[in-house]
């Protein structure tokens, strides 16, 4: 018995040093992926943050949390993958794309680049998130604006469905409107803040899963000023 | 069938873990008390640069806000409020009064926020160079990683690094290529709340590559950005860059803890970037929490090569740690203890080079 109890203990205590004093996770996952090689030029970043040369796997699945590629990687110590999405996805989709790292830690991105120069304005690229998730997000700043492109996107981490909630609050911390969302285990869905509230506001929107662990992205675009912009948005 | 007893001892661990992974969290999570602008530029014919810190509890609160130039002069200061589930977004030239300068803003605030940067051109033409970039948390971190980044001259890319804590420390970054082979390596003191910015294509000779920078510092904590941009091209991105945890506040809580401290291959010369992780464990070890303690230094090393050899070689790995943390963290040599395990106790099986990386380690167990 009390041999059961060091050895869990001592398994806990490993578990914490290693979550803590870790850089990056073994799990990763990117909220938003596009294949559409037409259109875009997309590339998956999977950086190795130890010099251990990890061997990476990636799973891509599409809006409804179907897995639609698969593929296995090694990264060099201390180096980088640069991939395309499309050598594992063969048709035109949108999703997520979840990692998962053997023998060390990583971290990665996502690069969206749109091959029509026209578009360039839109270029932009979004930091990975530790795939453990999070019940309780805050996006700090979104917009509600018919003539500004915004989404609240919204990714499955745990392979549950999750009901998510959403609050939207005015800059003044007035409740502005609701939503509530199912998002498919593995699956995404986005908001646009404009659908949900009819009236043009800025603020803060509250966010809460039940049932799964989610991760979540803030998207805003402007056509007139021709900019586009992603941050990750932050779990509390 | 399990007595009570045991369910009873098998939860009791389980609460202290639970506790542990959750006194662990905060620091690190994406909001907290304490935040850090790493750029901002005050510029008000050029840029609207707008500074916002939401709410994220629901509660309200105060923010403290000050800014540093470059050298680390306070130039600005202000006091604002942020309403229960509401944000602040202002235009940051408020706080310098308008003048022209680039720098850091530092934010503590009462309430846990989470905070961003929005950096917008005045000039229509110039949108394509709009950019967001979340605010860094917490008390920063001694390593960063800069998991991507572009030297071409025909792309602006830029490191920035800000001093999080107001100790001015030195700062080590190593560009390695895709392929894990060092391509250049820079050493640069920041000044006391300053920052710098560097770019990579003149670090690794003007060659043009893509890769990954390892930044990691002596003397205090940092955070950092990762900013391209592509005049021809016409886009600008940013990024926050990710940071490893501190170990001090792990090592003053718990009885043990694992540092992957690197060697060169067959040696027990510790490795240069592995000097800000020891200096971290000499600060807990001498911290009020552990003043006196007592700890053992324990090397390990993976299965290659004879067992007997291995055994010696671990001895000597773990004194070279003695020694450093004694020259250099100022440890008193009486309370560290010195014992070599060899390879009699990995982490993980010795089948892969990635796995015996792990299993070459030194412990660190409070006595």
């Amino acid at each position: 018995m009390k041999y059961t109890r060091n050895v869990l203990f001592a398994a806990a205590l490993l578990l914490l040093a290693s979550r803590v004093l870790a850089q990056g996770a073994e799990k990763y996952i990117i909220n938003h992926f596009v294949n559409d090689p037409s259109v875009i030029d997309a590339h998956l970043v999977i950086t190795d943050v130890e010099g251990n040369g990890p061997i990476v796997a990636m799973k891509f699945y599409d809006n409804d949390g179907n897995l639609i590629g698969e593929g296995k990687e090694l990264i060099q110590p201390f180096g980088k993958l640069n991939l395309d999405p499309g050598k594992y996805v063969k048709k035109v989709a949108n999703g997520t794309i979840h990692i998962e790292a053997q023998g060390g830690n990583i971290v990665a991105e996502y690069w969206q680049f749109y091959k029509d120069p026209k578009e360039s304005w839109k270029n932009t690229t979004t930091v990975g998130q530790d795939a453990a998730g999070y019940t309780k997000l805050v996006c700090p700043h979104f917009v509600s604006d018919p003539d500004v492109e915004v989404y609240i996107v919204l990714a499955n981490t745990d392979g549950k469905d999750a009901i998510v909630n959403v609050v939207f609050h005015d800059d003044n911390g007035r409740e502005v409107g609701k939503a509530r969302e199912l998002v498919k285990a593995n699956g995404k869905t986005a908001l646009l803040p404009w659908n949900i509230i009819k009236t043009k506001a800025t603020g803060v929107a509250f966010i809460t899963a039940q049932g799964g662990k989610i991760t979540a992205d803030y998207w805003q675009a402007e056509k007139a000023k021709s900019y586009q912009i992603a941050t990750p948005i932050a779990g509390i | 069938m399990l007595q009570a007893k045991h369910i009873r001892s098998v939860l009791r661990q389980v609460c202290v873990a639970a506790v542990l992974l959750l006194v662990a969290g905060p620091a690190w999570g994406q909001a907290g008390k304490q935040l850090i602008i790493n750029h901002f530029v005050s510029d008000p014919a050029v840029i609207e640069g707008h500074l916002v810190v939401s709410d994220v509890e629901g509660k309200g609160g105060t923010v403290n806000i000050a800014v540093f130039d470059e050298q680390g002069n306070l130039v600005g200061k202000a006091t604002e409020t942020i309403p229960p589930g509401g944000k602040l977004n202002v235009n940051g030239e408020k706080y310098v009064l308008g003048k022209k300068m680039v720098g850091t803003m530092r934010i503590t605030s009462t309430a846990n926020v989470a905070g961003q940067y929005w950096q917008f051109y005045k000039d229509a033409a110039l949108g394509w160079k709009n950019i967001a970039v979340p605010a860094a948390v917490g008390p920063g971190s001694t390593k960063l990683v800069c998991q991507h980044f572009v030297a071409d001259p025909a792309i602006e890319s830029y490191i920035v690094v800000a001093d999080a804590e107001g100790t001015g420390p030195t700062v080590y970054v190593e560009f390695y290529s895709d392929q894990g082979e060092l391509a250049g390596q820079t050493k640069i003191e920041i000044p006391k709340y300053g920052k710098f910015s560097i770019q990579p294509l003149a670090l690794v000779g003007n060659k043009k590559m893509t890769g990954v920078a390892y930044i990691q510092t002596e003397g205090g904590k940092i955070t950092g950005e990762y900013w391209q941009v592509s005049e021809k091209e016409k886009y600008q991105v940013a990024h926050a860059m990710q940071g490893g945890a501190p170990i001090a506040e792990v090592i003053e809580d718990d009885p043990i803890v694992r540092v992957q401290v690197q060697f060169d291959f067959d040696s027990d010369k510790i490795q240069k970037r592995s000097y800000a992780d020891l200096l971290e464990v000499a600060k807990a070890m001498n911290g009020d929490k552990n003043k006196g303690k007592k700890y053992e230094v324990g090397g390990h090393t993976d299965n290659v090569g004879k067992d007997e050899y291995n055994q010696k070689l671990s001895e000597r790995r773990a004194n070279s740690v003695k020694d450093y943390l004694v020259k250099y963290g100022k440890v008193d040599a009486k309370r560290l203890s010195i014992v070599g395990y060899g390879p009699k106790q990995p982490i993980v099986s010795n089948d892969t080079p990635a796995n015996r990386a792990i299993n070459r380690r030194v412990e660190f167990k409070k006595l």
